[in-house]
């Protein structure tokens, strides 16, 4: 009688322990399956940023025909910040004039929406000193869509060199969340 | 006479002390012929008794001890059940971050292999523009490409096409083709198209720049496009 409960004890255990041990494995094999939603790199977005940096916009500053494009955009625009207040000939913020033109390509290029691809991307531009006593000026953050409930998120970089503003780096990163 | 009689009574005590030594020696010799007779009877018993008292303990102890050593064994069973899964979810751990860098690292090795060379495409100086910007496509060099036969057999690539950012939303029937005639107010440069099965296409994004007036002043427009080159497919068995 004894060892019949003893017997039905030690099969309860097994029981629990192979429950315990499928349902580990379950969450672990979870967990790293979605492990997938952490940053990559793509190079198809780096080069999205590159050839953004050459578009030509509507704005010039100084001479009627002297368009800029959106990398000397991201300069004025920094120069602005900066108490430099630089307008298009036109009369338009050249920060509007960024903004506007960025957008304009980010939302023909990544075609974003809830039934898309990519759900949502969030670009950040920002002058770094390169060190880090100094921290980081924003110039730009603009996003589109949704940002939450990604399978992967894959990001891209383009750096400026930033010339008359010292020895840092313009940056710009681009990160597309995938649906 | 007294004295022979003394002498007499003397002699009979001796002989009476005699006759009880002897006697008490014949019982020590009775003592231990009854002990030898008996004794090994009873440390026989003795030994029975042992030996029954063994053969109790074996037909009692295994349903006792035997348990208690079963339990021991199944304890020590679970216990190296519990390590050895134990180390298996270790093992599964380490292995799943090793094996999701590796995926991840030849994802971004095959991805950059194809658009490098789809770059290496861009930047040859029959597409490149002129004013040496990296990853950018002249769209004047390229209108002439157009319709020009040696390109084909150029390139490895099976079909080439420049997709503008103006066409970038569009079905593929709206796209409208770039010619000589509506240069520059259309969406696609067909290159040229051998029209294989099975091809797979690869894109980049790429700038295009092409040569804007006004006025008297000539300067470069750039926008960003989408550079499609396909490639055949060769499955298992396919020359």
């Amino acid at each position: 009688m004894d060892g019949k409960k003893a017997q039905h004890e030690i099969a309860g255990f097994v029981l629990i322990v192979l429950l315990v041990s499928v349902i580990g494995v379950v969450f672990l094999s979870l967990l790293f399956a979605r492990g997938t939603t952490s940053e990559q790199k793509s190079f198809e977005i780096s080069r999205l940023l590159e050839s953004s940096m050459y578009t030509t916009s509507d704005c010039s500053v100084n001479y009627i025909y002297q368009y800029r494009d959106i990398n000397d955009l991201i300069k004025e625009c920094y120069a602005t910040k900066k108490g430099n207040v630089r307008e298009c000939l036109n009369g338009e913020e050249v920060c509007d004039v960024l903004q506007k033109d960025l957008k304009n390509i980010l939302d023909s290029s990544l075609d974003v929406g809830d039934d898309s691809v990519n759900r949502g991307y969030n670009l950040n531009i920002y002058y770094s000193y390169g060190d880090t006593s100094n921290p980081n000026e924003q110039i730009l953050t603009m996003g589109e869509g949704f940002f939450s409930n990604c399978t992967s998120i894959v990001g891209g970089g383009h750096s400026i060199a930033a010339g008359s503003f010292g020895f840092g780096i313009i940056e710009t990163e681009l990160k597309v969340c995938k649906g | 006479m007294q004295l022979i009689n003394e002498q007499k009574t003397g002699v009979k005590c001796i002989m009476m002390w005699d006759k009880v030594r002897n006697t008490m020696g014949k019982l020590e010799i009775q003592i231990q012929n009854i002990l030898k007779y008996f004794a090994p009877l009873f440390l026989e018993r003795k030994g029975q008794l042992k030996i029954q008292a063994q053969n109790i303990c074996e037909y009692f102890a295994p349903s006792f001890l035997g348990k208690k050593a079963q339990l021991k064994i199944q304890e020590m069973a679970f216990m190296l059940l519990a390590v050895f899964l134990f180390f298996i979810l270790v093992g599964m751990f380490v292995l799943s971050i090793v094996y999701s860098n590796i995926y991840e690292s030849s994802n971004t090795i095959r991805e950059e292999r194809t658009l490098s060379s789809l770059v290496a495409l861009a930047d040859s100086p029959e597409l490149s523009c002129a004013s040496s910007k990296s990853n950018c496509i002249d769209g004047d060099k390229l209108i002439v490409l157009l319709n020009n036969s040696v390109y084909p057999r150029f390139w490895s690539f099976t079909s080439l096409k420049v997709l503008r950012l103006s066409g970038f939303n569009k079905a593929e029937n709206e796209l409208t083709s770039c010619t000589f005639a509506n240069y520059p107010n259309c969406d696609i440069f067909q290159v040229y198209d051998k029209k294989v099965a099975n091809e797979r296409a690869l894109s980049s994004f790429v700038a295009l720049c092409m040569k804007e007036s006004q006025g008297e002043y000539v300067y470069d427009r750039c926008e960003v496009a989408r550079i499609i080159a396909g490639t055949q497919i060769n499955f298992e068995g396919e020359n």
